[in-house]
C-alpha cells in the first residue's frame, strides 16, 4: 500500500535459526523477512491484512554466543491428547526425566533492527487502509501487543518502539549472507522460501514474494 | 553460509585431482583385507591391505561406491562391505540377521552385475554363488578378519575389482537412474532439485559416534516440524549435500593440517583459495607436532607479530574456522568464523604480542602454543587435562579479540599459589589477561614484558621487593632447602601487610650475614621508597602483577649472573 510503517526492535538474545541447522541450532546472522514479520503480526494483525517486510536495517554488530539447553525429545502424540479430551482420566503426560535431549545453541547477543513494512490486503473485505495504519501506529506507540513479540525462538522477547526515522547503522560495506530464508509458504504444502541475502551498509533489501528473486 | 562455504570447498577440491577427494556416489572407506579371487570364483587368498602408521597398523583408506547409510537397517554396499555381507560370518551373536545381511548383499550384486560379460563380475558372481558362510570359520586369520571391511580383487590384477572400469560404468549407470526423492529448493544453491534425505555420515570429530554424526539431522521427532520428516525439514539437494558432507569429511580425516582439537571441540579451518596459512594456522594454534623448526612458520610468526604479513601471502583470501562439538549422533557448531587472512593473522598477531614476555629458559617457546598455555592451568600430576569450556573461551577470544576469560586468570593464580611456581608461561598468560582487559575496557594499566624501574604499581613492586627478598635469604643461607618463597608466597601475594614487615625484619639478619648484603639491601631501599603502605589485601588482578613482578625480577637477577 501507500504508506508504510517503521518499527525499532530490540533485544538481550535472538535465534533466528537456520532450517538446516534446526536441532543443534545456528542462527542466522540477521533477522530473517519471517522473523520481522511474526513482530509485526504481535503487535497488530486481523485475518484481512498481510504484513510484507520491505528492508530490515541492523543496528548492532552481529556478535554469537553459545548455549547448551535440556529439551524434550519426542512430541505427545496426538492419540493420547484425544483420548484425554475424551477421557479426563486418561494420563497426558510428558516426563523430561525419562525424554531428555540436551541441545546446544549458537545464537546472537545483544540485537537492534530496524523492520521497514507495509501492509496487503488479503480479500475483498475490509479494505480501510487508514484505519490499520492508525491502529498499528497507535498500539506501536503505546506498546500494546496480543502476544510478547519475540526475535526468532520464544524464549528471547523483544522491546519494540515505534520511530519516524529508522537510524543509521554502524556496519558498513556490502557482505553476503548467502540463501536465506524468505518465509514458509503455508499455502503450498509449507514450502520454505529462500532470497540471496546481501547486506549493503546494514540494510537488507527484502524481495517480493512473487517475482524470480525467490525461488519456490 | 557454513554448507555453502563447504560446498565451495568441495568444489575447488574436486577440480584438483590429487586431492584424493571422492567423486560423487564415491566414498573414501578404510579397508583392512582384499580377497584375492581367481577366474571362476576360488578364494585364493585374504591380502591384508592394512599399513604401519606410527607403532599400530591403520586399515588403508580406499575410495569405493558409495554405500547407503546403515543405522540399524539392512542395506549392501557394491562390491565391499564388513564380513557379515561379504562372508556371511560374523562374532555379533545374531545368526539370522547376518544371513540376511549376506543375503541382501548376493542380491544387489546378482541384480547389477548379472548382464556384465567382465571377468571381474562374473568371478564375483560365482564366488558368491559357491561360497557358504560355514568356510569362513575355516579362513586362515579369521580371527583378525572379523571386524573388518573387505574388498575383492581379482587374482593377477594390481588394481581392486570395484576400480575396474566396467564396474564404475555400472556403478555410475545406477547412480544416474536411482529413485528421484522429493523436489525442491535447495538451500544451499537456490536451484531447484531433488531434495536428500539423509546426508552422508561426517567421521573424525572425536568423541562423536564412530560411525558418523551429523551436522544436519533431525532423529527425533520433535525436531521435525509441519509434518516433515528427516532432513526434508531443511531441503538441501543430493549434489550439494555429498558435496559438503564429502569437503567436511576431507578436512577431518586423520592426519589433516586443517583440523586441530581445543577442549572438546574440533575445529577445522580452511581457505577460499589456496594459502600457505592453511597449513600455517593449525601448527601455530597447536604446535605439539612440529619441532618449530620451520623457517616459513617463523618467519610468518614474527611478521604477524609486528603487525605485518609476509609479502607473498595473500591478505583477502577468505578465511574459514568452523568449531564442532559432538553431542552422540549429532554435532553442534560451537563457533563459525569466516574472514580473511588478514583479519586473522591481525587477531593472532595480537595475541602473540599480549602474550610477549621475557623468557627464563632459551627452549621456552616464543611464540606458545594453545595446548602449552592451557597446560598451565592444570594441575601436572592429575590427569584431567585442562577444562573443555576454558579451551573453547580461550580460542573465541583469540579469534574474536575479545577478553580472555577470567577463569583463565583465577587458574593460573591457583596452580601459582599450589606449586609456588612462576613460569614463563603463567607470567605470560597473566599478562596477557591483564592487558587485554584494560585495553579493552580503557584502563591505564602498564604491564611490562622485562623488569621495568620506573613501574610504580604497588602489587608489581611488591613482587619484585618479594624477588629481592628470597635472593638476600639465598645469598646468606646457600643450599638452603627452602625458601621464604615456599613458606611465604601464597600469604605474601594475597595479604601483604601482615607478611612484610616480618620478612623484612628476617631479611636485615640475611642482609648481616651475606657477603655483599649491601647490595641487596640498597636494592630493597629503592623497592620500598616507592611504596607508601602495604595494602591489607590484594585482588586477583594484583595478585597476577605481584606474580609477574617476581618473575621478572628473578629474571634480571639471572640475567646479570650470566652477564
Amino acid at each position: 500500500m501507500a504508506y508504510g510503517v517503521k518499527l525499532k526492535v530490540w533485544g538481550d538474545y535472538a535465534c533466528f535459526t537456520r532450517p538446516e541447522m534446526k536441532v543443534e541450532r545456528v542462527s542466522y546472522d540477521v533477522m530473517t523477512p519471517s522473523a520481522a514479520r511474526a513482530v509485526l503480526e504481535a503487535v497488530y494483525w486481523k485475518p484481512a491484512i498481510q504484513w510484507v517486510v520491505d528492508r530490515i536495517h541492523v543496528l548492532r554488530p552481529i556478535r554469537f554466543m553459545n548455549i547448551r539447553r535440556n529439551e524434550v525429545a519426542s512430541k505427545i502424540p496426538l492419540g493420547s491428547v484425544t483420548a484425554a479430551m475424551k477421557n479426563p482420566r486418561s494420563p497426558l503426560v510428558l516426563f523430561i526425566e525419562e525424554d531428555r535431549q540436551q541441545r546446544a545453541a549458537l545464537i546472537l547477543r545483544d540485537v537492534v533492527y530496524g523492520i521497514e513494512a507495509h501492509f496487503n490486503y488479503t480479500g475483498g473485505e475490509d479494505r480501510v487502509d487508514g484505519k490499520h495504519l492508525d491502529t498499528f501506529n497507535r498500539r506501536a506507540r503505546d506498546g500494546q501487543c496480543f502476544a510478547q513479540p519475540y526475535l526468532g525462538c520464544r524464549e528471547f522477547s523483544a522491546a519494540f518502539e515505534l520511530v519516524d526515522e529508522i537510524p543509521p547503522s554502524p556496519l558498513k560495506g556490502r557482505q553476503d549472507l548467502g540463501w536465506m530464508l524468505h518465509d514458509i509458504d503455508f499455502g503450498d504444502d509449507m514450502q520454505p522460501r529462500f532470497f540471496r541475502a546481501e547486506m549493503v551498509d546494514g540494510v537488507i533489501t527484502v524481495p517480493r514474494l512473487v517475482g524470480g528473486e525467490v525461488r519456490t | 553460509m557454513i554448507l555453502q562455504s563447504l560446498a565451495s570447498y568441495y568444489d575447488k577440491l574436486a577440480a584438483r585431482s590429487e586431492s584424493g577427494c571422492a567423486r560423487e556416489g564415491f566414498s573414501r572407506e578404510k579397508v583392512h583385507v582384499s580377497l584375492v579371487i581367481s577366474a571362476d570364483g576360488r578364494l585364493i587368498q585374504t591380502l591384508d591391505l592394512r599399513q604401519q602408521v606410527g607403532r599400530k597398523l591403520a586399515p588403508r583408506e580406499v575410495i569405493v561406491p558409495q554405500g547407503p547409510k546403515k543405522s540399524v537397517n539392512i542395506a549392501a554396499s557394491f562390491l565391499w562391505g564388513n564380513t557379515a555381507y561379504v562372508l556371511g560370518a560374523d562374532d555379533k551373536g545374531k545368526p539370522a540377521r547376518t544371513a540376511d545381511c549376506h543375503k541382501s548383499f548376493v542380491e544387489l550384486h546378482r541384480r547389477l552385475l548379472g548382464s556384465s560379460s567382465d571377468d571381474g563380475a562374473r568371478a564375483v558372481l560365482r564366488f558368491l554363488d559357491t561360497w557358504s558362510p560355514e568356510d569362513a570359520a575355516r579362513l586362515e586369520y579369521w580371527q583378525d578378519m572379523l571386524k573388518s571391511n573387505l574388498v575383492f580383487q581379482l587374482d593377477g590384477d594390481t588394481q581392486f575389482i570395484h576400480e575396474r572400469l566396467a564396474m564404475t560404468k555400472i556403478w555410475n549407470a545406477r547412480l544416474s537412474e536411482s529413485e528421484r526423492g522429493v523436489a525442491g529448493v535447495c538451500l544451499v544453491s537456490g536451484e531447484r532439485a531433488s531434495i536428500a534425505r539423509l546426508h552422508p555420515a561426517i567421521k573424525g570429530v572425536r568423541d562423536a559416534q564412530s560411525s558418523g554424526a551429523a551436522i544436519v539431522s533431525f532423529n527425533l521427532d520433535a525436531f521435525c516440524s509441519y509434518g516433515k520428516e528427516q532432513n526434508y525439514n531443511a531441503p538441501v539437494s543430493e549434489t550439494r549435500a555429498f558435496a559438503y558432507a564429502t569437503a567436511l569429511n576431507h578436512l577431518l580425516r586423520p592426519g589433516s593440517s586443517n583440523r586441530i582439537h581445543i577442549g572438546d571441540a574440533t575445529t577445522v579451518f580452511w581457505t577460499e583459495r589456496d594459502s600457505p596459512v592453511e597449513a600455517f594456522f593449525g601448527m601455530v594454534l597447536d604446535p605439539r607436532d612440529t619441532t618449530g623448526d620451520d623457517r616459513e612458520l617463523a618467519v610468518f610468526l614474527e611478521a604477524i607479530r609486528e603487525g605485518k604479513l609476509p609479502a607473498e601471502i595473500d591478505p583477502a583470501v577468505r578465511f574459514y574456522i568452523l568449531g564442532l562439538s559432538p553431542n552422540a549422533a549429532r554435532l553442534s557448531v560451537r563457533f563459525w568464523y569466516a574472514s580473511t587472512v588478514a583479519e586473522i593473522s591481525g587477531k593472532l598477531g595480537q595475541h602473540f604480542r599480549d602474550l610477549g614476555m621475557v623468557r627464563s629458559f632459551d627452549s621456552d617457546p616464543a611464540f606458545p602454543g594453545m595446548w602449552h598455555l592451557l597446560r598451565e592451568t592444570c594441575n601436572r600430576k592429575s590427569d584431567d587435562g585442562p577444562a573443555p569450556l576454558l579451551a573453547g573461551a580461550v580460542m573465541q577470544a583469540i579469534l574474536g579479540g575479545t577478553l580472555y576469560p577470567q577463569a583463565l586468570l583465577s587458574a593460573v593464580i591457583g596452580r601459582i599459589r599450589a606449586e609456588q611456581n612462576i613460569t614463563y608461561l603463567r607470567a605470560a598468560l597473566i599478562k596477557a589477561v591483564l592487558v587485554r582487559k584494560a585495553r579493552i575496557l580503557g584502563q591505564r594499566l602498564e604491564v611490562p614484558m622485562a623488569l621495568d624501574r620506573e613501574n610504580k604499581n604497588v602489587a608489581y613492586l611488591l613482587g619484585r621487593l618479594f624477588a629481592v627478598l628470597e635472593r638476600a635469604q639465598q645469598d646468606a643461607i646457600p643450599g638452603a632447602n627452602t625458601t621464604i618463597k615456599d613458606r611465604f608466597y601464597g600469604s605474601a601475594s594475597a595479604t601483604p601487610r601482615v607478611v612484610f614487615p616480618q620478612l623484612l625484619r628476617l631479611a636485615q639478619h640475611h642482609i648481616d650475614k651475606a657477603e655483599f648484603g649491601r647490595v641487596r639491601d640498597r636494592q630493597i631501599e629503592e623497592i620500598v621508597c616507592d611504596i607508601r603502605e602495604f595494602p591489607a589485601h590484594l585482588g586477583l588482578e594484583q595478585q597476577g602483577l605481584f606474580a609477574i613482578g617476581y618473575y621478572q625480577q628473578r629474571q634480571d637477577f639471572f640475567k646479570k649472573n650470566a652477564n
